[in-house]
């Protein structure tokens, strides 16, 4: 049976052909983590972590601009969860679908798209200039919520459809309104998937450039950000700043600082996959 | 005024046309439930069974666009008229699913549901309820030192009967079942029976079954529904004492399909 | 235990049956008994009752009809509504075999030469008597040996009957010549009946007997005409 052997090579080639493809897609990721840490781990001491800049930056810590990227995640979540959530639960639980939902949901995915650097010029315009909330915390955390606001709304939307038509006829079925049934059946259920999205969409917010760059970065500031209405350093564009704007800046700072913007990046995305993998084993329906 | 012997009825259909948007479902359904008994519907695939049941608790109304036609009573009064409540309406009327579908929550969550949806809130009472709706479904020995495991890990059958117990937590009087056994092995099946027989004395059920020999066990009344072919609407075709369409039925369509010469 | 309606209506069927039988001994009883003393009010008081174990049968026929349609018995549950439905006309034959035999009470002249022939119907009644007892005691302990027995209880009925038509048709000697054909023919039909009753009961044993082994078998059905007169 010539055919026969012969699709058992196809097969082997097809087989060798998809895992040499997936080494190439997957190489570049480790190369770029291994070079990473390569030249970023003889900077990172705790000095590092936890000090102010000193010396225009050139030596001392990073710590403000640990500490900004840290309240502009906050605030971007504070904006961008409840109001996604509840979006997606208007979206699937009870607008009708039609035409309108459907160009609703077009228009989420475009906005996914829009680059960052369009989110930060609108967030200028009408966070800090027109409603004068001026750079800040919360222009920023606006701004970033605003940006990863698709992609909560269609984890929260993927989270939601994926609980089982089932339990809301039975809690329908019971005299139970809409609303309870989204309350305390639909959400609660929901919730693994949606703290996944919500994750990963902020994973993305802590190292986003161009969003926060008009909105609330500030170059060097010497105390930390006491209100919302502060400024603040944020990693990412502290990177920018000391790789372009600073002459003399040792190799070493900007390494150490790509590399904790890295960790910070894959902390997030690693817990995500970690309360993915926590909940699906305790999903059994 | 309302004659006496409807006053006897505890659900009425009256000339009720049904629409699944622009497609006629049913037609010209005519029935009468008894209190206190088990009433059956019966008939082939698709002849519009599950839809007539759905229409006494209204939860065809969560699927999509429909149009009823005609009269649905509960007790004398139109479930239908503008003034009606209808999640009130579902407290009273309840409904078991082909598929067992109790919340991914304990045992006694499950049960306490519709009362803390109605603002119970007590410990006590709520225990109390909890108790009581278990014994009606004859789960209670099997549960009541696990109430706080997850009801997933519960078999089939038990699955089910909890899922009556949560109905029966709400004090329905209509307890609507849509095929409630065809999901569960023969000893399940058997338990299901054997719990709506001891239920009528103090609910009103009504069953769609595929099974003519379950409908035969279990029910007083029977009603027999047919389509004549693809796309025509649900008819009720013939409908009595459950002992009678089993021995002599009026139609032949009835008879040929008891018998299995359907086809 | 599941399926308790469908037991508890099993459980109202064997008992119905029972009353269906105390019922039948009685007019039994009550039908001999007038036939022996010539007691008219007696016969007339079995007559009337008639109707009673008719409606039970009709009731008993209806339950089996419907248990039937609607519980899908088998096994034991099967062959018990099978037989319950059989043992019920057969008793409800029995009765109206009873009416017969008031009936003859009633018409029957009490002769001289008619005496010793009552005798006879005497013991024959109470051996039938004692047949039927037993047949329905078979069926309420549902023993196929105790119902297997019957034919041998019922033999001296059938001697009995063979004798009592002997003499009627063959009589010797001046005393037992007959005088007039009416009240032989009544002895006669009596014993008639007499022996159809334990015939009905031997018959009703082989159900009971097929209700606790399952044997499908053609006795019920051996009629023995040959016998009955000696050839």
């Amino acid at each position: 049976m010539a055919g026969h052997r012969k699709q058992l090579v196809y097969e082997k080639a097809a087989h060798g052909l998809m895992a040499l493809l997936t080494a190439i897609a997957v190489a570049p990721v480790i190369a770029i983590i291994i070079f990473l840490v390569i030249k970023g781990a003889p900077a990172i001491t705790l000095e590092f972590l936890t000090e102010m800049p000193r010396n225009g930056m050139k030596a001392g810590g990073i710590f403000p601009a640990i500490v900004g990227t840290f309240y502009l995640v906050l605030g971007t979540i504070v904006f961008a969860v409840p109001v996604g959530t509840l979006a997606a639960v208007y979206l699937t639980e009870y607008a009708t679908q039609g035409r309108l939902t459907r160009a609703i949901r077009l228009a989420i995915a475009n906005m996914a798209g829009v680059p960052s650097v369009v989110y930060g010029l609108f967030g200028l315009g009408l966070f800090v200039l027109l409603m004068q909330f001026g750079t800040s915390l919360l222009s920023g955390s606006l701004t970033l919520g605003l940006l990863v606001l698709p992609v909560v709304i269609t984890a929260a939307e993927e989270a939601l459809l994926a609980v089982p038509q089932s339990f809301r006829q039975a809690s329908l079925a019971l005299g139970a309104t809409r609303w309870q049934t989204i309350r305390r059946v639909v959400l609660p259920n929901a919730v693994p998937g949606i703290i996944t999205g919500t994750v990963l969409a902020v994973g993305r917010a802590a190292g986003e450039t161009a969003a926060i760059m008009f909105t609330v970065a500030a170059f060097f500031l010497p105390t930390l950000p006491d209100s919302p209405f502060s400024q603040a350093m944020a990693l990412p564009y502290h990177l920018y700043t000391i790789s372009t704007q600073v002459p003399g800046m040792p190799d070493e700072i900007k390494w150490g600082t790509a590399l904790v913007l890295l960790l910070l990046v894959l902390m997030f995305t690693l817990t995500a996959a970690i309360i993915r993998a926590r909940f699906r084993r305790k999903k059994r329906w | 005024m309302v004659k006496t012997a409807e006053l006897q009825k505890k659900a009425q259909l009256h000339g009720v046309n049904f629409y699944y948007g622009s497609f006629k479902a049913l037609e010209d359904i005519n029935l009468d439930i008894e209190p206190n008994q088990v009433t059956a519907l019966i008939g082939p695939s698709g002849c519009g069974k599950s839809t007539v049941l759905r229409l006494m608790n209204r939860m065809h109304e969560v699927m999509g666009k429909t149009r009823v036609e005609g009269s649905v009573l509960l007790d004398g009064k139109d479930i239908y008229a503008a003034d009606v409540d209808v999640v009130e309406l579902r407290s009273r009327v309840g409904e078991i699913f082909q598929k067992p579908n109790p919340f991914p929550k304990s045992i006694y969550d499950n049960v306490a549901y519709g009362p803390r949806i109605q603002g119970r809130r007590s410990n006590d009472e709520l225990d109390g309820i909890v108790e009581k709706a278990l014994r009606q479904a004859a789960l209670w020995k099997e549960v009541k030192n696990k109430l706080k495991h997850s009801a997933l890990e519960l078999s089939g059958g038990q699955q089910q009967r909890l899922c009556i117990a949560r109905t029966l937590a709400v004090e329905p009087e209509v307890i609507l079942m849509d095929e409630p056994c065809s999901a569960l092995d023969p000893v399940a099946t058997q338990q299901i029976e054997d719990t709506m027989d001891r239920l009528k004395e103090n609910y009103t059920i009504v069953i769609v079954t595929h099974n003519m020999q379950q409908a035969a066990r279990v029910s007083q009344f029977t009603g027999f529904m047919l389509i004549t072919e693809t796309g025509e609407p649900g008819r009720l075709v013939e409908y009595g004492p459950t002992s009678k369409i089993f021995t002599m039925p009026d139609r032949k369509e009835t008879e040929n399909y008891i018998t299995g010469r359907f086809g | 235990m599941t399926r308790q309606s469908f037991h508890e209506g099993l459980k109202q069927l064997n008992e119905e049956i029972l009353r269906e039988a105390s019922l039948v001994v009685e007019a039994v009883d009550l039908s001999t008994q007038a036939l022996l003393k010539s007691d008219r009010s007696l016969a007339n008081s079995v007559i009337a009752g008639d109707d009673d174990i008719n409606e039970l049968t009709l009731r008993i026929e209806g339950n089996c009809l419907a248990l039937q349609a609607q519980q899908q018995p088998v096994a034991r549950d099967l062959r018990l509504l099978h037989t319950c439905l059989l043992v019920s006309l057969h008793l409800e034959r029995v009765g109206d075999l009873a009416v017969n035999i008031a009936k003859i009470a009633k018409r029957l002249e009490r002769t001289e030469a008619a005496e010793p022939y009552l005798e006879l119907l005497g013991k024959m009644s109470a051996q039938a008597l004692e047949v039927l007892r037993q047949g329905i005691k078979a069926f309420a302990d549902r023993d196929a040996r105790l119902a297997n027995s019957l034919v041998e209880i019922d033999e001296p009925i059938d001697e009995m009957y063979k004798e009592i038509l002997t003499r009627l048709l063959h009589p010797k000697g001046e005393l037992e010549a007959v005088e007039s054909t009416e009240w032989a023919t009544h002895i006669a039909l009596a014993s008639r009946y007499i022996e159809r009753i334990a015939d009905q009961v031997v018959d009703m044993g082989a159900r009971i007997d097929f209700l606790v082994t399952g044997k499908l078998d053609g006795r019920y059905f051996d009629n023995e005409p040959d016998k009955r007169f000696g050839e």
